[in-house]
């Protein structure tokens, strides 16, 4: 006689986490993904460390100036939580989140490509395992990336010769490190509105893909405003609680969907 | 308790119905052979039962609880089109990740006991996506067995195996069906169907045409004699006319008579054409037969 050990939601929750942790650690996109937030900081900074200087509008025919990275911290965000359409901003780690839109749609739809989920919602009806399972994981994955690209930024400001330097760029360490941490868990409403998505287009992944992406767009504005370099505790109360939420309520609509259509 | 119970079920996509107020019953224990048409609801049906699809109407009890009842959904094994493994990864770590989310307390035991089961041992470290289809096939197998359930569903399982994967698939389902496993299982190969099952349900377009044991199509299915002659035209031609449902099988090259007995036919082809039948043997009808005349009628 097999022994069946999965009771109640918690072990159930553990049992399907370590499932999800497994696939993703020997998932190649992770280490992908993974590999590129790393990296794209280190090009980012390295390149546009040459590329300084004027331009001409093609429109106006006007000399524009060129901003470009000339502090570190400028990877990470801007102070004040202002947007602008430069490249410091345009280029910075506020990237991922789209990265990690993809990465979510890609993660989820491959359950479904694969006929995985076929598997899995025989054998334990819950599916609201599934989704926190899921949201947990993929939040994880994404923090990692987080820091990484954190990491990456470190390494190619210092091969660009960047400055370092925390009070030019109107912040603090503290600031810096409210700011990633604000900026990690404002990405589980990345992860959150992806996770739905992916779960609505299931074997269609362009659809969740596109989604998501459009979704993204109409936040990518309010990231500055959320996460800036000089966070503080508000910042961050206000980025675990509206990520919290948003998972929590995106969560139980995935259940839902998940519950009133069809899996295969 | 019957292991499934299925009352009225309606499935529908948009305006199409696949499933049209469908009623079967599996006893426990039986092998059930589900037959039908291509489009005719089957895998649909059998896509309901496993919680995949919602049925649009209807009823289904599964050992007398609700389908979706958590501590039945663990009984169940379940091969539905193709085994969902991620094609990068071996056999091994697929079946692991099954494992763990059965929650198997002993998995690599479980797993070294099922793949040898489906005589797969071998094949633990291969790469899923590097696996032939009847290799394929028998891992789906395997993956189903895994958490040694009291219920297999299992589509078109024997679909593109050759001869030995068929033999192999027909031991395992027999090995199982006596340890009591309960099997409903949906093939367009009546042939081998016919080797194992001990109940059927036929449908045609989302109904139930029939439901019977394998006792019961034994009775139904007619017997008919089976002659070949040195010249089997005029040996057709002269037993059509005392026999009308005499026909010709290419297949085989011989001539069925059927409701002929075989003394009857033998004399009289002897007596009346001077014919003497090289080969005589009395049959039944086998289930492809006995299915294609239902179709028939049904047309």
């Amino acid at each position: 006689m097999i022994k069946l050990d999965v009771k109640d939601f918690a072990q159930r929750l553990r049992s399907m986490l370590r499932v999800d942790l497994r696939r993703m650690f020997t998932m190649p996109t992770v280490w992908i993904m993974l590999g590129v937030s790393l990296a794209l900081p280190i090009v980012i900074l390295a390149m546009t460390s040459f590329v300084g200087g004027t331009s001409v509008n093609p429109q106006t025919g006007a000399q524009e100036t060129i901003e470009t990275f000339t502090n570190v911290w400028q990877a990470i965000g801007s102070s004040g939580g202002a947007m602008s359409m430069d490249l410091t901003s345009m280029c910075n780690i506020n990237l991922l989140y789209f990265l990690a839109a993809i990465f979510v749609c890609v993660f989820v739809g491959e359950d479904f490509r694969s006929g995985y989920v076929k598997n899995l919602f025989t054998v334990r009806s819950q599916r609201a395992d599934y989704v926190a399972s899921k949201t947990l994981t993929l939040f994880a994955a994404v923090a990692a990336m987080f820091a990484l690209y954190f990491v990456g930024a470190l390494i190619g400001g210092g091969i660009a010769g960047l400055s370092f330097d925390v009070a030019a760029v109107g912040a603090s360490v503290g600031g810096i490190v409210a700011c990633m941490i604000s900026k990690i868990f404002f990405a589980l409403v990345f992860v959150s509105i992806a996770l739905t998505l992916a779960v609505v287009g299931k074997q269609r992944l362009w659809l969740s893909i596109l989604g998501s992406l459009a979704g993204g767009m109409l936040l990518f504005t309010m990231i500055p405003m959320m996460t800036p370099l000089d966070s503080g505790a508000f910042n961050v109360a206000l980025c675990v609680i509206g990520g919290t939420l948003f998972a929590v309520g995106l969560g139980a609509i995935s259940t839902v969907i998940l519950n009133k259509t069809d899996i295969v | 308790m019957n292991a499934i119970e299925i009352q009225n079920l309606t499935k529908t996509f948009g305006q199409k119905r696949a499933v049209d107020g469908l009623s079967m019953t599996v006893p426990q224990g039986a092998i059930y052979g589900f037959i039908g048409e291509n489009g005719s609801g089957k895998s649909t049906t059998e896509k309901c039962v496993c919680g995949l699809l919602r049925p649009s109407n209807g009823k289904i009890t599964l050992f007398g609880k609700d389908y979706r009842d958590k501590t039945v959904r663990s009984q169940i094994g379940v091969l539905i089109e193709s085994p969902g493994c991620y094609p990068n990864y071996s056999v091994w770590n697929n079946m692991k990740l099954q494992a763990a989310n059965l929650g198997i307390a002993d998995e690599n035991e479980q797993i070294r006991r099922v793949l040898h089961l489906v005589r797969m041992d071998g094949a633990a470290s291969n790469k899923f996506r590097n696996c032939s289809l009847g290799m394929k096939q028998r891992i789906g197998i395997a993956f189903a067995l895994l958490g040694n359930p009291q219920l297999l569903v299992l589509d078109e399982p024997i679909n593109g195996l050759d001869a030995d994967g068929m033999r192999i698939m027909r031991e395992i389902l027999t090995e199982l069906s006596r340890n009591g496993c309960t099997i409903l299982i949906s093939s367009h190969i009546l042939g081998e169907l016919e080797k194992i099952a001990t109940h059927y349900g036929i449908v045609r377009h989302g109904k139930m045409l029939r439901e019977m044991t394998a006792e019961q199509l034994n009775a139904e299915c007619p017997t008919f004699v089976a002659l070949k002659t040195p010249d089997n035209n005029t040996a057709l031609a002269a037993l059509k006319g005392r026999y009308p449902n005499t026909e010709y099988d290419p297949e085989r090259q011989e001539i069925c008579v059927y409701g002929g007995v075989a003394a009857d036919t033998v004399g009289y082809l002897y007596n009346e054409f001077g014919l003497a039948p090289t080969e005589v043997r009395t049959d039944k009808i086998s289930l492809e037969k006995y299915y294609i005349n239902l179709m028939r009628e049904g047309n």
